[in-house]
């Protein structure tokens, strides 16, 4: 396999893997947050959140761009303190985290809303606080549901394009992904072999990435199957 | 025995509804719809429909949250935790215990290594009701507790939350269609329209 490919394999495993784990705790909390009927400013809230969805993602890198590049006032004191987010991985990360936080949101919300509220009521009178009862209850029965969107915000980590060639660029060995080096593949002579390499390989992540989900989902039922 | 005093207004769809009762053993009596487990979410303190006093001896539960009140809570849905087995359904409660006189009284030693899927609509709520005593409370919410149970089984059930109330001193709000039952708990009825 050539360099270039297996690196390409690498940091989209590395994009993925990072951005999902950062994403998780955050959406978690925020899917917490959506679920409160008497929320302020929940549809503020939910535009805030779901924008990066519905735009195009270079419009999401370019604002990423324009937010956190070494110009801005975010991006001098990130600097200041030796953080680069332009054209590193770093912004591959924060591109692939804005792009699929939304879709993370989404998955948890569902999980959550479908979560029999007497359960949690049930916890509450038993002496259990808010947040033991989101400990002990709502996030282990949403256990299926959480992992279902950790698995599609990493599969579109994987995918993720338009956001992270803005913010992050295209520079092999250090923010090339696989479909970044698909696509400059795409106009170069070498294509044929390397692209169809990428090609199984981003196929086959995907694939794991589903059948890790299944093989997560059996486990946990089959946990509490055993537990008969 | 602590006594109980309510003084409610409940705030359901399209009324309001003021309720007020006192006693050691209540009976909230009514035909369906009309309130009667919006009330007993409200004593619990999960629902946000109701305001006013509900004194357990000088405390007024109305001013803590739920997790504070000690109320040993039994739903009518037969809601049990559906990923803990029933032992850890039983120790579920804060500072709970397994009493083992409330196991055998309810018949539920060869049930604690079971899940709730598993269990029959009587078996849950037997569970339910042993659970709402686990946690040392000081006051009973029962919903409707032996809705599920043959006649054979709600005898003895209705006999055991009888003796057990009176032996540990617990008072409770108890919600029933039936007459009997109310009698054999020797309650105070308040009737609900």
């Amino acid at each position: 396999m050539d360099l270039s490919v297996a690196s390409a394999i690498k940091l989209s495993l590395i994009v993925g893997f990072c951005a999902t784990l950062v994403a998780l705790i955050p959406a978690i909390f925020m899917a917490k947050l959506l679920d409160h009927k008497k929320l302020k400013f929940k549809a503020l809230l939910n535009v805030l959140i779901f924008f990066p969805m519905v735009s195009p993602p270079v419009v999401t890198g370019y604002l990423l761009l324009m937010l956190l590049g070494r110009n801005s006032w975010i991006g001098k004191i990130l600097e200041s303190f030796g953080i680069h987010v332009p054209f590193t991985i770093l912004g591959a990360v924060i591109a692939s985290v804005v792009v699929g936080f939304p879709l993370l949101v989404m998955f948890i919300r569902a999980a959550f809303a479908g979560l029999d509220p007497q359960l949690e009521q049930y916890s509450l009178s038993s002496g259990h606080t808010p947040f033991q009862t989101f400990m002990k209850v709502s996030l282990p029965l949403s256990f299926p549901g959480i992992l279902a969107g950790a698995i599609v915000m990493f599969a579109r980590s994987l995918g993720e394009f338009g956001a992270t060639v803005v913010l992050a660029g295209n520079m092999e060995g250090e923010t090339r992904t696989i479909s970044l080096a698909i696509y400059s593949l795409m106009d170069s002579a070498s294509r044929s072999t390397d692209a169809n390499t990428l090609l199984i390989a981003s196929i086959a992540l995907s694939f794991i990435a589903l059948i890790a989900y299944e093989a997560c989902n059996r486990f946990y039922w089959k946990k509490i199957e055993w537990k008969q | 025995m602590e006594t109980i005093k309510a003084s409610l207004t409940l705030r359901l769809q399209n009324e309001e509804k003021l309720i007020h009762f006192e006693g050691t053993r209540i009976a909230l009596v009514g035909p369906s719809g009309c309130g009667k487990s919006t009330l007993a979410k409200i004593l619990v303190g999960v629902s946000d429909k109701g305001s006013g006093s509900f004194h357990l001896g000088e405390t007024d539960l109305m001013q803590l949250p739920a997790w504070r009140r000690k109320i040993g809570y039994t739903p009518q849905d037969l809601i049990l935790l559906p990923h803990l087995s029933v032992k850890e359904n039983l120790l579920y409660p804060v500072n709970s215990t397994l009493n083992q006189d409330v196991i055998e009284g309810l018949a539920l030693g060869h049930l604690l290594e079971r899940m709730p899927r598993h269990l029959s609509g009587g078996e849950k709520q037997r569970v339910a009701l042993a659970r709402s005593f686990s946690g040392n409370p000081k006051l009973l919410i029962l919903d409707e507790p032996f809705s599920s149970l043959d006649l054979k089984t709600k005898e003895r059930v209705v006999n055991f939350v009888n003796n057990t109330t009176l032996f540990l001193k617990i008072p409770f709000v108890f919600i029933s269609h039936d007459e009997n039952e109310i009698q054999l708990l020797g309650c105070t009825s308040i009737h609900f329209s």
